[in-house]
């Protein structure tokens, strides 16, 4: 496989979030409406963007700050809910530990769900390339900002963005990048004992658990699958 | 207030960083099996499910499975549409406009 110029990869990686820029736009301004209205100066919520970029845990923060949630438990919830990012970063660890360590922290510190989910299915196909993955994530890290600050102008004159059904660009994109993936019966597997999984471990588990809990469990099962065939 | 979330943003920030970086910090000082990879690669369905699975069925940390539940039949609208059309942009706005039409017209 013959391996494109570093600029070619950069912007087939910013080509590649194309078709998400939607999902991500909508969640985005979701993210700065909900902000303000939990009472997030414009300057606040821009900064949580452009430092945490992590829609799902920015979101899930805003919702304990209007629920009074004491600060402890908000960070303790959020790194639980980031658990998944140990699991991207071991999977995409093989590839980015040639990089070296420079690139390995800014790449780390731009993951995101969409950057992981592109990613690792051009680094399946395709030669690895970091500039691919820099593209992408810069692409998202960049939208993810702007649209956070219009979502936070946005909030003077449209209310609430619940009502405009906003907060559902994230499960909506987050199914439309899981669908694809499952192409044989042991990835079909993996997802029905998963979703099984997350259900229990919702409700048999405190808080937010049953992410660590059904993400590893759910690799594990696939791992098994996977060991036993080969036998 | 304000110093108080922009600490707490700061928290957040590092604490989501060192998740990041925490296997890629590992990694490099550890070979990995061709086993492992093969494990590895059920990552990613299994994530993705676990983010979803419960969004849906518990939109408010609550088992909710009823056809009250709006999430759950967008949802359900979403992902046949992902299986049958893998169209992104159509997804979410067939989405959105369900949960929209279902809270405004329908009081859901």
């Amino acid at each position: 496989m013959k391996m494109p110029k570093p600029h070619k990869a950069f912007v087939d990686g910013l080509k590649a979030v194309t078709p998400l820029a939607l999902g991500v736009a909508s969640f985005a301004i979701a993210y700065g409406l909900l902000a303000r209205k939990a009472g997030l100066s414009l300057f606040s919520l821009t900064l949580m963007s452009l430092l945490v970029f992590a829609g799902a845990a920015q979101f899930l923060t805003i919702s304990m700050l209007i629920s009074g949630t004491p600060f402890i438990l908000i960070l303790f919830t959020t790194f639980v809910v980031n658990s998944r990012y140990l699991l991207m970063g071991a999977s995409l660890g093989s590839y980015t530990r040639k990089w070296g360590t420079r690139w390995q922290i800014l790449l780390s510190f731009l993951l995101s769900d969409e950057s992981y989910a592109l990613t690792i299915s051009y680094f399946t196909k395709n030669e690895p390339n970091k500039y691919y993955q820099l593209g992408v994530s810069l692409g998202l890290y960049i939208e993810w900002a702007i649209f956070t600050v219009i979502g936070g102008f946005m909030w003077s004159f449209s209310g609430d963005p619940q009502t405009w059904g906003l907060d559902f660009a994230l499960p909506a994109t987050f199914i439309v990048i899981l669908v694809p993936m499952i192409t044989t019966w042991k990835h079909t597997t993996v997802c029905l004992t998963t979703a099984v999984l997350s259900i229990v471990g919702l409700v048999f588990l405190p808080t937010k658990w049953y992410i660590p809990f059904a993400a590893v469990l759910g690799t594990t099962v696939g791992g098994v699958l996977e060991f036993w065939k080969r036998k | 207030m304000e110093a108080e979330i922009i600490g707490l943003i700061i928290g957040i920030a590092v604490l989501t960083f060192f998740t990041r970086f925490g296997f890629a910090l590992i990694l490099k000082k550890t070979k990995i099996s061709e086993k492992w990879n093969k494990w590895m690669a059920y990552i990613p369905i299994a994530v993705f499910t676990t983010i979803i699975v419960p969004s849906l069925l518990a939109p408010n940390e609550e088992l909710e499975l009823s056809i009250q539940n709006e999430y759950l039949i967008a949802g359900i609208v979403a992902l046949l549409m992902a299986y049958k059309t893998k169209n992104l942009a159509g997804t979410v706005i067939i989405g959105i406009s369900i949960i929209y039409i279902l809270r405004v017209f329908l009081g859901f």
